[in-house]
């Protein structure tokens, strides 16, 4: 070699396992007019459809392969390379020429490239190069094809297990039996093992035996999604831990902020849309209004806590965004049992409402539903007019988005009835909380504010709130979820 | 075989006449009938095939469900290019569809003319990984596809 540039090519070509049983003095050759080439975070490196001209090695960094069909129309993540060595762009030495994927660098990125002419004139000068190069890409091609495959297996079964187990399986006679690879379908069984089942792929993907590397690499591909949701698994307990867990000194305004914070770093990372923020009013010390979604059980944490993200999600992403403060959320009393929620709300400083259990503070009179009823107007009424922005879900239950609305409950408008000045009534709609978050688009919408007064003269005559609540509010609210469904279809 | 017949064929184009003789001496057509399958997934592949005529169902072996990847249908297509790569087992089962004709071609033959002339091995083998990546190209459609359908809330 002549120089450092060639030495470098030489080094990276001898390295690749693509080139791996080639001889050296054909890899010489090429390292002659091969060139590493910075790509920055996001940069093309090449796009799908365009004259192939260069096949790529990864010297360091990540490539994300990305392919559509021709007619346009979504296009697929296939491949993410972070493996040294790998090559990218084989299409440069296939028909008709032209690469079939569109490759970008997530990071800074170095790719060597070798150019087609100094591939194809190493194979005229010395036709066994060609042939070995040859075989090499139908192993390389062979090996996409089988994990594209597997991907349409576990889209089939929607179980990504299956398809790693038939992957495995299928790779039976390249991977020694002792392989930590196997107990990969194992550890994806359990949510407290996943995180054992990315760090043995980690593990591969660094030391493994080429076949370990590289089928940790396709099972990574695969187990992308399943990445995603730990990750978001493992937010959710940051979350609870830093509210449970808060010192018994830190203020619950303190504990609400630090909470916010948090899910607007988990939120961020998740495909969201939000609209009609132009309506929230101008100042705080209103009321928002919204309807509750399920949580997908996915969420469960290991003691039976379920956040309820739709709500953390107007507070931090819509509110606060407004605002800068967090808001207070209006929440049912936990029952006795429920004392992982409790945990959580005592901390946030939120305001309480009761919903029919008896605890040992029940047998005090002025405890009575009647008290209850004050004590919330009063504690709720009391943040309105220092300018706090109160939450409230007024089902006071939850359900799936094509089901949501439920009737409504007075509660909020009574308390909006109760202060002076009458606050705002800010509607919210949401949708797709009740799904996985990886996989689908959730949404907020925000409404209108309205004052109760334009609507209900008395808000003290029961039956013509009550007409109002169901009559109006609950058909607009019907209305504004579908909407908000509508729209995180569309943004999907 | 007619060496004519077989450089009908769209991957035997272009081939000197020698090549081709030696090959057709060596390849037989057969006549297979619907649900036949000519291919085990996980077995060693000896034999490469053409189809002639007819339809193959490509198959994957998902616990005890065969899953259905791809349909050839073209003529000249290309079946059990793992004869060519280690660990040269099949990475698929290969069953008629239709009642189909096809060129059977054992992979001896191939590589016997390599060794002779590893120039025409170069071009063959193009042509070998230029079939693959068409499939993966057709699987990695179905793929966005299936996936594009599952984001609409639709099962595949």
């Amino acid at each position: 070699v002549s120089g450092p540039r060639e030495a470098e090519a030489l080094g990276q070509l001898l390295g690749s396992p693509f080139f791996e049983g080639f001889d050296p003095r054909d890899l010489a050759e090429l390292a002659r007019g091969a060139a590493v080439v910075p790509f920055d975070t996001y940069e093309l490196v090449f796009l799908q459809g365009d004259p192939a001209t260069s096949l790529f090695l990864l010297v360091s960094g990540s490539v994300e392969l990305r392919v559509g069909r021709p007619t346009g129309g979504p296009t697929l993540v296939v491949q993410t390379v972070t493996h040294q060595g790998y090559p990218i762009g084989w299409s440069a030495m296939v028909a008709p020429f032209t690469y079939r994927a569109t490759a970008t660098a997530l990071e800074p990125t170095r790719l060597l490239a070798v150019s087609q002419d100094a591939l194809r004139r190493r194979a005229a000068a010395r036709p066994e190069f060609g042939m070995t190069l040859m075989r090499a890409v139908v192993g390389v091609a062979g090996d996409r094809l089988r994990a594209t495959r597997t991907r349409l297996v576990a889209r089939r079964y929607d179980d990504v297990v299956v398809a790693i187990r038939d992957l495995l399986h299928q790779s039976g006679p390249r991977l020694s039996v002792a392989s930590p690879l196997h107990r990969l379908p194992y550890y994806l069984e359990h949510r407290l093992t996943l995180a054992d089942a990315f760090s043995t792929l980690d593990a591969l993907a660094d030391h493994g035996e080429p076949a370990e590397r590289e089928l940790a690499g396709l099972c990574a591909d695969l187990l992308d999604r399943v990445r995603q949701e730990l990750d978001l698994y493992r937010q959710l307990q940051t979350i609870y831990q830093t509210v449970a867990g808060a010192g018994p000194e830190t203020r619950p305004e303190e504990v609400r902020l630090r909470s916010t914070l948090e899910f607007r770093r988990l939120f961020a990372a998740i495909r969201h849309r939000i609209e009609g923020t132009e309506h929230l009013p101008g100042r705080p010390g209103h009321i928002f209004i919204m309807n509750h979604l399920r949580n997908h059980p996915d969420n469960l944490l290991p003691n039976n806590v379920l956040l309820t993200l739709d709500t953390h999600f107007v507070s931090s992403m819509v509110v606060f965004e407004r605002y800068g403060e967090a808001p207070v959320r209006v929440v049912r009393k936990s029952r006795p049992d429920e004392y992982g929620f409790q945990q959580f709300y005592d901390r946030l400083g939120y305001v309480y409402v009761y919903s029919g259990h008896v605890d040992a503070g029940d047998e005090d009179p002025d405890t009575s539903p009647e008290a209850r009823r004050r004590l919330f107007l009063e504690v709720a009424g009391a943040h309105l007019e220092r300018g706090k922005n109160l939450v409230i879900c007024p089902e006071g239950s939850s359900t799936f988005t094509d089901r949501s609305p439920l009737r409504f409950r007075p509660g909020a408008f009574r308390l909006a009835a109760h202060v002076r000045p009458e606050p705002l009534l800010v509607p919210v709609a949401v949708a797709n909380f009740d799904k996985k978050l990886t996989a689908t688009t959730i949404a907020s919408v925000v409404h209108e504010p309205f004052r109760l007064s334009d609507f209900v003269a008395d808000p003290g005559d029961d039956r013509a709130l009550l007409d109002f609540i169901n009559h109006q509010v609950g058909p607009w609210f019907r209305d504004w979820v579908r909407e908000a469904a509508a729209l995180a279809d569309w943004a999907s | 075989m007619d060496p004519a017949k077989l450089e009908g064929l769209a991957f035997f184009a272009g081939l000197p006449r020698w090549a081709l003789e030696v090959l057709a001496g060596a390849a037989r057509e057969e006549e297979v009938p619907a649900g036949r399958v000519v291919l085990h997934q996980h077995d060693r592949v000896r034999t490469v095939l053409f189809l002639v005529e007819g339809a193959l169902q490509i198959l994957v072996r998902v616990g005890d469900d065969d899953l259905l990847v791809g349909v050839l249908g073209g003529y000249g297509e290309l079946v059990g290019w793992s004869a060519f790569r280690p660990p040269y087992r099949a990475t698929a089962t290969v069953r008629c569809e239709r009642p189909s004709r096809l060129v059977a071609l054992p992979v001896t033959a191939f590589e016997e003319l390599f060794s002779r002339d590893p120039g025409l091995g170069y071009l063959l083998l193009g042509r070998v990984a230029a079939g693959v990546a068409d499939r993966l190209e057709q699987a990695r459609e179905r793929l966005v596809t299936a996936t594009a359908q599952g984001a609409m809330g639709e099962r595949p």
